[in-house]
């Protein structure tokens, strides 16, 4: 039966009375939850699927051999060089947002919330797991060029912040995404969008040039243009930046100079996605 | 709705302290200026049909949403936002289960462990959730009520001071929530505030310290479940006698008469009431059977019980309560 009042008041000194304990670090939680994010891609096959398809690009890029507008350089190499910023692009917007809006549709996240688990875990967790796979796939990329091309990069400081700023900014704003989802089947659709208004953007499937100015301009204030530009600088020691035909040589301050405003879009993006996860739903009954 | 000011308490008494709480969506009020407070060591259950504003109130106490009014607050804290200082602390069992289907059960238990500052053991973890056997199988693979168990495994491995059940046994079969009560009440009896929403009355019936019935967002009834059953009466029932009129049923002391269908029948129910809940029905029992002795009347399927949680559940629910305090200091 149940207890009375006055039994509950003689058991205030148990658990109650413990001292504060140190909650972990969410440094700690964040390197803990990056592990099973290796895990539940390993089992979850349409997060595999989402890992493993933006080899594909790998595959049209080298097949894509031929003249380039830059003498000395073939076209695939020049494909191959971008290459990263769309995996980054298609793991980052498809795949998690893909996984977020499923865990948050199964309660996941909320109840990690609600056992104390910090935002900047999970949200940690799942960048640094995407970081991880789009660092294996671009030493794939590498080990293309190296091997098929004789290629490597010019400035592998470039090539690696690139990758890294790009790939976490894509990661969080695939996260922040999921605010107009409401399950996983309708993120992925949702998804398609920034999907293909990047990958049209980029610079890969249509240079620049050969844009209308006004879009091209607008395509340079949009992450993606700006990441290809700086991968292909960094990846070919190119001064690309005006544009690819007729691109010179360029290296150390110089090239680092003239990625200035690309750089600065690019982190702007970050900073982006990173505010944008203010707005992040954790629970989806919460009101758009 | 329990309009009276909650007693003073002083700062830190409570483990969850809820004063004048209103939620509101747009137009609609969910919760209505609700007041309420959880003892540590104490097991409050929070009763109440569906839309009532159970799982608004809890939520918001869990920090998911901020009070459109009043005050709410866990461990001396406000809890919204989930504050550094409640983590640890504080856990809850969601109303479903939010489990990685693709993880174990030791695998879901270890990487809750691995989150937590002082974590019980997986094997004391296991035993309390009956969960030893399924340690290596997928969360996918377990039934409805196996995944309720572990979410409660999940919630108290850290030991929390403050826990938040939001109908925490919906899936389980019989033995596994005899088993689930059991914990839940030695986690209490270890010092544990719970804050309890369920549907299954029987459940509160068996844990709950106090408890609140909560109706289209106000609290109704709130005291232990002694005053709220106490307050609501004692039931004489018997099939009304071809032969009588109601008005020739007999005054009962403290009781009030009433005539009510039950299959085609037509059924006499005195409800009885007064301080003496130990003696009142039987003392209301002598006169009704001196009056059909005297008459030569049978009195055909004679039920005499106590008032149940689920009479004055049912009661609130039909919008027939009235507003009632249970609380000794409300009067």
């Amino acid at each position: 039966m149940s207890p009375t009042t006055e039994q509950a008041a003689e058991r205030r000194d148990g658990i109650g009375q413990a001292p504060p304990r140190s909650p972990v670090s969410t440094v700690r939680q964040a390197l803990r939850l990056t592990r099973t994010e290796f895990t539940l891609i390993h089992r979850y096959r349409t997060a595999l699927f989402f890992v493993l398809f933006p080899l594909f690009f790998v595959g049209i890029a080298v097949i894509s051999q031929g003249e380039s507008p830059v003498p000395g350089v073939d076209l695939a190499e020049l494909s191959l060089a971008g290459t990263p910023a769309v995996i980054a692009m298609m793991i980052g917007v498809m795949h998690v947002s893909n996984i977020y809006a499923a865990r948050r549709e199964q309660l996941i996240l909320k109840r990690f919330r609600a056992s104390g688990v910090a935002p900047a875990a999970l949200f940690g967790a799942t960048t640094l797991s995407v970081v991880a796979v789009v660092a294996v796939l671009t030493a794939v990329v590498a080990a293309v060029l190296a091997a098929g091309f004789d290629r490597l990069p010019a400035d592998p400081v470039m090539v690696a912040a690139t990758v890294l700023v790009t790939t976490v900014t894509m990661a969080l704003l695939g996260a922040a995404s999921t605010r107009f989802a409401r399950n996983a089947e309708s993120a992925q659709m949702i998804s398609m969008l920034p999907f293909l208004v990047l990958y049209l953007s980029s610079g890969l499937m249509l240079p620049l040039e050969v844009l209308p100015e006004g879009l091209a301009t607008a395509a340079r204030l949009l992450p993606m243009a700006p990441a290809v530009e700086l991968l292909r600088a960094g990846y070919l020691g190119l001064d690309v930046f005006g544009g690819v035909p007729g691109a010179d040589p360029a290296s150390g301050i110089e090239l680092w100079t003239a990625a200035l405003p690309s750089a600065a879009v690019v982190l702007v993006w970050a900073a982006l996605a990173v505010l944008s996860l203010r707005y992040f739903r954790w629970d989806p009954r919460q009101p758009k | 709705m329990s309009t009276a000011e909650p007693p003073a308490a002083e700062p830190g008494e409570h483990a969850i302290s809820v004063r004048g709480l209103r939620q509101s969506y747009g137009d609609f009020e969910a919760v209505k200026g609700i007041s309420f407070e959880v003892a540590k060591g104490e097991l409050f259950a929070l009763l109440g049909t569906n839309g009532a504003g159970k799982t608004t109130t809890v939520e918001t106490l869990e920090g998911f949403r901020r009070p459109t009014a009043g005050t709410v607050r866990v461990l001396g804290s406000d809890p919204y936002g989930r504050p550094r200082e409640l983590r640890e602390r504080v856990d809850a069992v969601l109303q479903h289960s939010g489990l990685f289907p693709e993880l174990t059960v030791a695998e879901s238990i270890d990487l809750s462990r691995d989150l937590a500052a002082d974590p019980m053991d997986r094997g004391a973890v296991l035993e309390l959730t009956g969960l030893a056997d399924k340690a290596g199988v997928q969360v996918r693979h377990l039934s409805g009520g196996q995944k309720r168990r572990l979410d409660l495994g999940l919630a108290v491995l850290s030991q929390p001071e403050v826990l938040f059940l939001d109908e925490p046994t919906t899936g389980m079969d019989p033995e596994a929530r005899r088993a689930t009560w059991s914990a839940v009440a030695e986690l209490v009896e270890r010092g544990m505030a719970v804050l309890l929403t369920t549907h299954h009355l029987e459940e509160a019936e068996f844990l709950a310290d106090r408890l609140a019935i909560m109706h289209r967002g106000e609290t109704r009834i709130e005291g232990t479940l002694r005053e709220v059953v106490v307050e609501w009466g004692d039931r004489i029932a018997f099939r009304l006698p071809a032969d009588v009129r109601f008005a020739d049923l007999p005054e009962l002391p403290g009781s009030t008469a009433a005539v009510e269908m039950r299959g085609g029948e037509a059924w006499v129910n005195y409800t009885v009431g007064g301080d003496d809940a130990d003696g009142r029905a039987y003392r209301a029992m002598g006169p009704l059977l001196d009056w059909a002795r005297q008459r030569g009347t049978a009195l055909e399927r004679l039920e005499l019980r106590s008032a149940s949680l689920e009479d004055v559940f049912l009661s609130v629910a039909e919008g027939a309560a009235e507003v009632v305090s249970g609380r000794p200091d409300a009067g």
